[in-house]
C-alpha cells in the first residue's frame, strides 16, 4: 500500500525547516513583486489603462506571471524542494522503505505525489497572495469582469497546475536518478534555462523571419517547436487571449507527454538503480 | 530448522571488479550468523543484495522461502529489519519522530511500540526530547538505527558492523540486546563484523568471506573444537599410546602417524601416569592453543 509511504513522505517534508523557508519566500516575493511594479509605474507615469511601454499591468497578469518558472520565486522553489526531496537519498532513509518491502515504483510515485502537492500548494499560495496584493494597486483587468472571464481564469489556473506537475515530474526524475542533490539541482536549472532560452531564441527568430518575409515552412516549424516547449507555453497562459482548441491541445499534450516521459524515465532508472 | 535465508551462487560485479563471487550461504531460524571478513571482502555487498538495495548479476537467494526474482520477495523483506553500513535516520528529526516516520511506512499506529523499541536499545531517555539525530553521538545513532530496524518486529535482523563507533559500555549493551532478542523473541541475526573477539561472544554460526568468496561456513561448536587447546603426544608405539589415551580420558581424539592429538583441556598428570605405567616411551609432548583470529587468518590465508 502506498498510503504508508505517502504518510511518511509528507511527514518528513512537514518536519523540514526548508518548508517554512519556502512559505516565507512565497509571501515575501508575493509582497515585493506587485509593490515594485506599482512603484516603477508611479515613477514612470502610467496612463489611465495602467500601460507602460505598451505593457498592461493588471492583477490578472501579475497572478499568472507569478507561476512563471523562469523568474524569482519560480526558480527558487524547485531548488529548495529538490533539497528536501533528495534528503531521503542523502540520509539513506530510502533504504528503510526498500527493506520494509515497498516496491521501487511505489517509492518513486510517492516521491512524485509529495513533490506535486508541495509545489502546487506553495505556488498557489504565492500566486493568490500576489493577486491579493496586486488588487491593492491595479485593476484585475482592463475590461469589466464577466462570467466568461471567470471560466477563462479557471481554465488558465488548471493549465498552470499542469505546468507545475511537469516540473514536479522532472524534479522527481532528477532526484531519484542522480547520486547527489547538487547534481540534481544543477541539471534542473540547466534544463529549465535551456528550455526558456531556446523558447526566447525561437521567438526572436520567428519575429525576424516574419519581418523579413522568410521561408513559410521554416517559420511554421519554429512555431511548432515554440508551442511544444512546455516552459515556453507558460508565458501564453493567462495573457487574456481566449484559447482555441488548437491552443488547448498545444498546451495540454506536450505537458502530459512530458509528465509521462519524466515519470517513465524516473521509474525505469530508479527500478534498476543500485543504492548505497 | 528451516532456512531463513538460502543463497545460491550470488555474484555482483561493479564494472570489472567482482565484489561478490558465486556465494552460497545458509542461515537457519534462530541462528546468530557471524559474517566475518576483512574490509572490502564483500560483506556489505552481500547484505545490500539480500536487502534489495542492489541487484545481483547472477545467482539467486530465497528469503523465508521467497525467491528474490519472484513477486513475493517484497512481502518476505517486510519480515526483516536491517542496519546497512550507516544507520538510515533523518538527521533533522528527533529519535521519536524518526520512529514515527518509520511507523508510517510500516503501517504501525501504536505509539507505545515506539517507546518500547527506544527502551530496548537504551534510548528511553531521549524519547521525549526534541534533540535532532544530527546532535546524537555515533553510538546513539547506531542504537536509533537498530530501533528503526526493530520497529516492524523482524524475524531476521541484519546488522552491518553494529559495534562500529560504540564505546565499551555500548558494545556490551548491544551484545546483550542481540542475545536477549535471539533468546526471548527467537529473532535470527546476520551480523557482519571484523571484530572477531566480539562476534565470538554471540555467534552460533560463522561465514568467513574473503575477496568476494565465502571460504568457510562453520558452527560455533565446530569453531570451538578447531580453536580448542590441543595436546600432541608422539611415541615409538603410537597404536598402544592411542589405546591407552582412549581408555584414560573422554576427550575427542585425532590419530596421527606417530601418536595422538587430544582436543580440549585434559589433566596431563593423570594421563602421563597412565602412559608411563603401560611402559610406553614418549618421544614428545606439544601443547597448542589456536585463537579465533589465528584460525581466521589460517583460513583466509589460503585465498588467492
Amino acid at each position: 500500500m502506498m498510503r504508508g509511504l505517502l504518510k511518511a513522505d509528507f511527514r518528513r517534508v512537514m518536519k523540514d525547516k526548508l518548508l517554512i523557508v519556502m512559505g516565507i519566500l512565497a509571501v515575501v516575493f508575493a509582497l515585493i513583486t506587485p509593490l515594485l511594479y506599482a512603484l516603477i509605474i508611479s515613477g514612470m507615469g502610467a496612463d489611465e489603462d495602467l500601460e507602460v511601454f505598451g505593457v498592461a499591468f493588471t492583477a490578472k497578469s501579475m497572478f499568472f506571471n507569478s507561476f512563471s518558472l523562469g523568474n524569482n520565486f519560480g526558480l527558487i522553489l524547485p531548488v529548495l524542494l529538490a533539497i528536501v526531496l533528495c534528503k531521503d537519498f542523502s540520509f539513506g532513509t530510502v533504504r528503510n522503505k526498500i527493506i520494509a518491502g515497498k516496491s521501487r515504483s511505489e517509492i518513486f510515485m510517492s516521491l512524485f505525489i509529495t513533490c506535486s502537492v508541495v509545489i502546487v500548494a506553495v505556488m498557489v499560495m504565492h500566486a493568490f497572495i500576489t493577486l491579493g496584493i496586486s488588487l491593492c494597486f491595479f485593476d484585475y483587468q482592463l475590461t469589466p469582469f464577466t462570467a466568461s472571464d471567470f471560466w477563462y481564469f479557471l481554465e488558465s489556473f488548471v493549465l498552470e497546475i499542469l505546468m507545475l506537475l511537469f516540473v514536479s515530474a522532472m524534479l522527481s526524475w532528477l532526484c531519484a536518478s542522480r547520486k547527489n542533490v547538487g547534481l540534481a539541482i544543477v541539471l534542473y536549472v540547466a534544463i529549465t534555462f535551456a528550455l526558456i532560452m531556446i523558447g526566447s531564441i525561437i521567438q526572436v527568430a520567428i519575429t525576424l523571419m516574419e519581418a523579413l518575409e522568410g521561408d513559410e515552412s521554416i517559420i511554421s516549424v519554429l512555431h511548432f517547436i515554440s508551442r511544444i516547449n512546455v516552459l515556453n507555453s507558460t508565458a501564453y497562459i493567462g495573457t487574456g487571449i481566449k484559447y482555441s482548441l488548437e491552443d488547448r491541445l498545444y498546451l495540454v499534450i506536450p505537458a502530459v507527454v512530458g509528465i509521462s516521459g519524466f515519470l517513465g524515465l524516473g521509474l525505469l532508472k530508479f527500478k534498476k538503480k543500485d543504492l548505497k | 530448522m528451516p532456512d531463513v535465508l538460502s543463497i545460491h551462487g550470488l555474484t555482483k560485479k561493479y564494472k570489472k571488479n567482482v565484489a561478490v563471487n558465486g556465494i552460497n550461504m545458509n542461515i537457519e531460524r534462530g541462528d546468530i550468523y557471524g559474517f566475518v571478513g576483512e574490509n572490502g571482502s564483500g560483506k556489505t555487498t552481500v547484505i545490500r543484495l539480500i536487502t534489495g538495495l542492489i541487484f545481483p548479476d547472477s545467482g539467486s537467494f530465497e528469503l523465508f522461502g521467497a525467491d528474490n526474482r519472484s513477486g513475493n520477495i517484497g512481502k518476505a523483506r517486510s519480515r526483516i529489519g536491517a542496519v546497512v553500513e550507516t544507520p538510515s535516520i533523518y538527521m533533522n528529526m528527533s529519535a521519536f519522530d524518526n520512529l514515527k516516520t518509520q511507523s508510517a511506512i510500516l503501517g504501525i499506529n501504536d505509539e507505545s511500540k515506539i517507546l518500547s523499541v527506544l527502551s530496548d536499545v537504551g534510548l528511553e531517555d531521549v524519547s521525549g526530547e526534541k534533540k535532532h539525530a544530527s546532535n546524537f553521538s555515533l553510538g546513539m545513532r547506531q542504537r536509533l538505527g537498530i530501533a528503526m530496524a526493530l520497529l516492524g518486529d523482524p524475524e531476521l535482523l541484519i546488522l552491518d558492523e553494529p559495534m562500529n563507533g560504540l564505546d565499551p559500555a555500548g558494545i556490551v549493551s548491544i551484545r546483550e540486546l542481540i542475545l536477549k532478542l535471539n533468546r526471548e523473541r527467537g529473532i535470527t541475526f546476520l551480523i557482519s563484523s571484523h571484530i572477531l573477539s566480539e562476534l565470538s561472544l554471540v555467534a552460533t554460526k560463522y561465514g568467513i568471506i574473503s575477496k568476494g568468496k565465502l571460504i568457510k561456513e562453520i558452527t560455533a561448536e565446530q569453531l570451538h573444537n578447531e580453536c580448542a587447546r590441543t595436546t600432541l603426544i608422539s611415541s615409538d608405539d603410537p597404536q598402544k599410546l592411542a589405546e591407552t589415551v582412549k581408555h584414560s580420558i573422554p576427550n575427542q581424539l585425532e590419530y596421527t602417524s606417530d601418536g595422538v592429538k587430544i582436543i580440549g583441556e585434559t589433566d596431563l598428570n593423570d594421563l602421563l601416569s597412565a602412559i608411563i605405567s603401560e611402559n610406553i616411551r614418549i618421544l614428545s609432548i606439544n601443547c597448542n592453543e589456536t585463537s579465533f583470529e589465528d584460525y581466521y587468518l589460517s583460513v583466509i590465508g589460503g585465498v588467492k
